[in-house]
């Protein structure tokens, strides 16, 4: 597995494509597929699974329940490209659910970034690559 | 040494800076700079004394004027966090306010770094959603952002976290 990240339209898509090889059709855009291997836009995926979940679970217990979703979807699918924009780079947001939303994804993106094999970080359509471990757990 | 350690929510910057504070064999001083307003600020708060709960940090709460705290010289103080520290200093009626509020940031870490022998200060990126701001907020973010490139250019290390990776964009190696 390989986690691609950066900011909003920054190219992450076209650079997983370009990289890949994968065409169109390999995308779930927004939703798990085990049948696709590029999961694009996490962010919009978490902000569903948190709009049914905010406030009545915490911030840990969404964070250990959505890592839970997506390794399931990594056993099924190692092979895969996980893409999400990264949204922590702003002020605070004055509500809660939006502080909340940030520091979930951001956590999450931590535990994914440990099992990835390749971490990129894009900078319009310019893919640095900062972490590369043969030895990792996907 | 002096580290400045960067990243936005949930980058796993403190992660990283307390595992870095660990590293360096000295006692390690932990400067709580967070005013726990609600529920909520102490649930944030609870989560980083768990966090470090592991580690034989010492832990002090000062939320203004960090540079009057008294700390033996062998050690590390770990300043948790900048942009916390700005905003009480910014808004706090004890504190600063907004004239020369930069220039009395620096010299609080300033005087703070020549008490230690290490000192890390954690800060948070908040300068990259693009969005316009009340006068109060965009006064914060440019001081925020001066404070940062002031910092960068003086210490010897400077790292962002993202994704719980360190990223160095600046790193001396120790003689």
């Amino acid at each position: 597995m390989e986690l691609v990240i950066g900011g909003r339209a920054s190219g992450k898509l076209e650079y997983t494509r370009k990289i890949s090889g994968l065409p169109m059709d390999t995308v779930a855009d927004g939703v798990i597929d085990e049948t696709k291997q590029i999961l694009y836009s996490l962010q919009e995926l978490i902000r569903d699974w948190m709009k049914v979940d905010y406030p009545s679970f915490t911030e840990e217990e969404m964070i250990v329940k959505y890592l839970e979703r997506l390794c399931r979807y990594l056993e099924k699918t190692p092979n895969c490209f996980i893409l999400c924009d990264e949204v922590g780079l702003g002020v605070v947001p004055m509500e809660a659910f939006e502080r909340s939303y940030r520091e979930v994804v951001g956590r999450v993106l931590c535990e994914i970034a440990k099992l990835s094999r390749k971490v990129h970080r894009v900078y319009y359509g310019i893919g640095v690559i900062i972490k590369d471990e043969a030895n990792c757990t996907y | 040494m002096r580290y400045l350690i960067t990243g936005g929510s949930g980058s796993g910057k403190s992660a990283y800076a307390e595992e870095l504070a660990s590293t360096l064999l000295l006692p390690v001083y932990y400067l709580a700079t967070m005013q726990a307003y609600g529920e909520e600020g102490k649930k944030r708060v609870k989560r980083h004394r768990s966090l470090r709960s592991g580690r034989n940090f010492h832990t002090i709460e000062k939320s203004l004027a960090v540079n009057e705290v008294t700390i033996p010289k062998e050690s590390v103080v770990l300043l948790e966090c900048l942009s916390n520290l700005l905003a009480n200093e910014m808004f706090d009626p004890m504190g600063i306010g907004t004239d020369g509020i930069v220039d009395g940031v620096l010299k609080q870490v300033k005087l703070l770094s020549e008490t230690t022998t290490h000192l890390i200060v954690v800060s948070n990126d908040i300068g990259f959603d693009g969005f316009v701001y009340d006068e109060g907020t965009s006064l914060y973010i440019k001081a925020l952002g001066e404070l940062h490139a002031r910092l960068a250019e003086n210490f010897e290390n400077v790292i962002e976290v993202v994704c719980g990776i360190p990223l160095n964009h600046k790193a001396m190696v120790p003689e």
